[in-house]
């Protein structure tokens, strides 16, 4: 009879999810799940509503991304209006979503993983989460909450809210931006460079001490998937969808929002609510692919901006071809809020980002419309269909985190494999299983649209998958 | 220095789960010309929240409960950072940042956090997906709208 080790929950990400590892009688790991237990709702919520509230309404789904979320739904409603929202909207709206991605990126890299990242993952347990890092390195808790504070401060100076700004809406957005708050964004952007470029500093000889986890975390050939812009580069807010291979090859491109169904599918895993997705073409399961940094780095050719560039050239030189060990989304993610401040630089000094023409005005021309942008965690789709009279009919939501399911799933097998052997149940190869889920930074509250605590379903299943034992917590 | 910090978290597309912002939101209409109060309503708790936790005397958090009578309000006075590394240890989640950790981190990184903290909750009876409270948590917003009024007696 199999033994079946549970790491539950798994800590320091956002949600809940199970672990389950499955030995076999040598005590060798057989097989290892990524289970998640919440169900979906927010889609059901959205019929009969005014597709004009989605952006507000989308937004409140999750209070780590709802920027996302406003910007996918936006395009969305855009493309129901099927109007060009005006040039100082899309600039704004690229301002306020770089602000998040940096936002959001700062709590992934500071909060969750910097504790394994700093103290290592052997660490005596008591200490490797955010105590320890206060006592190790406050001055990385502290520049953490600094590019927490200066993301949340910039989405509030255009926003005119902390959470769920109802700036953002169909055909552009609510508000022109006034020269102060603009010299406000500016003031704060050098210090903040320096933060982001000390960080990068900091992290990239540590890289040197995760030699094993860098081999064996998720370190897979995949496809990779993300927005590119037009000029190759590297961008979050709008672009074409690109598809590469692990060798490089890209093998679908320029891949429209309306088009996306025709490459993406979707899948509902028998034990778990997060709906995989997968490449069509290559079909189920093995259409696996990556998105969110790591995957951006690798399929654009440049960053654009000097320094996230040069620190992106560095970053590619990990490997020949596309960097595939999971291990280095972090490393990815740093380079990322390198770009976005660089970028926010950009856009903010440019003197057409004042203009007062900021929303484009028309009613319903199209009874369904798709959003596509990239949220921090990687290609976020929403797709609408609304009645004659506007109100939604259907919703269809595909969030980063379903995208890098199988993905995710790929990387507890590889690691529990590699680090978990029946007879040492050390500590640290418990934390490195949970480690390489926490590499994809995964947002299970949007990706299930889930909710504080709820009860955690244990399971014990031998060698033939029949049920040994069952237990509740929570 | 903040007399009265309020703190009300939750998902307000998640039912009984927007008590705390929805109270939040109240007490911010209702104190608008008292000084040193700042009030927050938010998703949940986030690491940043540290920096105004700092500058602040006392610090009533709000949040739903659930488990216990629907409408059922209690008021906990929180342990502050002495003792939060136990408590942290046990605060797995990121999105479950609890009280205590965010006391404590605001006690490391700005040697400051209030001296009296209280987490008041209400039991909820519906965390299905939906914009109003139920009746009973509804019902109990007055009674807990008073409680925190109290604290700037």
């Amino acid at each position: 009879m199999g033994k079946t080790i549970l790491i539950d929950p798994v800590t320091r990400i956002e949600g809940h999810s199970k672990i389950t590892i499955q030995l076999d009688e040598r005590g060798a790991v057989a097989d290892a799940r990524f289970h998640v237990t919440q169900m979906r709702g927010f889609e059901k919520l959205v019929q009969g509503r005014p597709f004009h509230e989605m952006p507000s309404l989308m937004a409140r789904i999750c209070g780590i991304c709802p920027v996302s979320h406003l910007m996918a739904s936006a395009k969305a409603c855009d493309a129901l209006l099927a109007v060009q929202i005006p040039d100082a909207a899309d600039k704004l709206r690229r301002v306020m979503n770089l602000a998040q991605i940096v936002q959001s990126h700062a709590l992934s890299f500071f909060y969750l993983s910097a504790p394994d990242l700093l103290l290592g993952m052997d660490a005596d347990p008591a200490r490797r989460n955010i105590v320890g890092l206060l006592q190790e390195k406050p001055e990385l808790a502290r520049d953490g909450i600094r590019l927490r504070q200066f993301g949340q401060q910039t989405i509030e100076l255009l926003g005119g809210r902390r959470i769920h700004p109802g700036w953002v809406v169909p055909g552009g957005v609510n508000e022109p931006l006034d020269a102060a708050k603009r010299d406000e964004i500016l003031q704060a952007l050098p210090e903040t460079l320096a933060l982001a470029e000390r960080t990068l500093q900091w992290f990239k000889p540590l890289v040197e001490n995760y030699r094993e986890e860098i081999r064996a975390f998720a370190n897979f050939p995949s496809l990779f998937v993300g927005l590119v812009g037009a000029q190759d580069n590297l961008s979050f807010y709008d672009g074409a969808l690109r598809v590469m291979d692990a060798r490089g090859k890209i093998i679908a491109d320029k891949i429209q929002a309306e088009d996306y169904a025709q490459y993406i599918g979707e899948a509902v895993e028998p034990d778990s609510y997060l709906k995989s997705a997968y490449y069509k073409p290559f079909g189920y399961p093995q259409g696996i692919y990556r998105v969110g940094p790591l995957a951006r780095l690798n399929i654009v050719s440049t960053c654009e901006t000097p320094r996230a560039n040069r620190e992106w050239a560095e970053f590619r030189e990990l490997q020949r071809g596309p960097v595939l060990s999971s291990f280095h989304y972090h490393y990815a993610r740093l380079v990322e809020i390198l770009y976005a401040l660089e970028r926010m630089e950009l856009l903010l000094a440019d003197p057409a980002i004042l203009s007062r023409h900021v929303r484009a005005y028309a009613a319903p021309n199209n009874y369904e419309g798709v959003g596509m942008s990239e949220a921090p965690r990687g290609t976020l789709i929403h797709h609408y269909k609304i009645d004659a009279n506007g109100l939604m009919e259907w919703a269809n939501l595909i969030i980063a985190t379903g995208h890098n399911n199988l993905a995710m799933n790929q990387g507890v097998l590889q690691t529990a494999q590699h680090f978990v052997h029946g007879e040492r149940l050390t500590d640290g190869a418990l934390n490195r299983v949970e480690a390489v889920i926490r590499a994809y930074d995964p947002c299970l509250s949007c990706s299930t649209h889930a909710f504080g605590q709820m009860p955690l379903q244990v399971q014990l299943v031998n060698v033939k998958g029949e049920l040994l034992d069952e237990k509740m917590r929570g | 220095m903040t007399r009265l910090l309020v703190i009300g978290y939750g998902n307000p597309l998640r039912g009984d789960d927007g008590f705390g912002p929805a109270l939040a939101a109240q007490l911010h209409d209702a104190l608008q010309n008292h000084t040193a109060v700042e009030i927050i309503a938010c998703h949940q708790l986030t690491p940043e929240l540290a920096e105004p936790l700092s500058r602040a005397q006392r610090v009533v958090f709000i949040d739903a409960a659930d488990g216990g009578a629907p409408g059922a309000i209690a008021w906990q006075d929180i342990q502050t950072a002495a003792d939060a590394p136990t408590q942290t240890t046990a605060a797995r989640f990121t999105h479950q940042l609890t009280p205590p950790t965010l006391l404590a981190y605001a006690q490391s990184l700005y040697g400051a956090a209030p001296a009296q903290a209280f987490l008041l909750t209400v039991g909820g009876e519906n965390f299905g997906y939906g914009e109003s409270l139920s009746a009973p948590v509804a019902a109990a917003m007055p009674r807990a709208h008073a409680r925190v009024r109290a604290q700037l007696a």
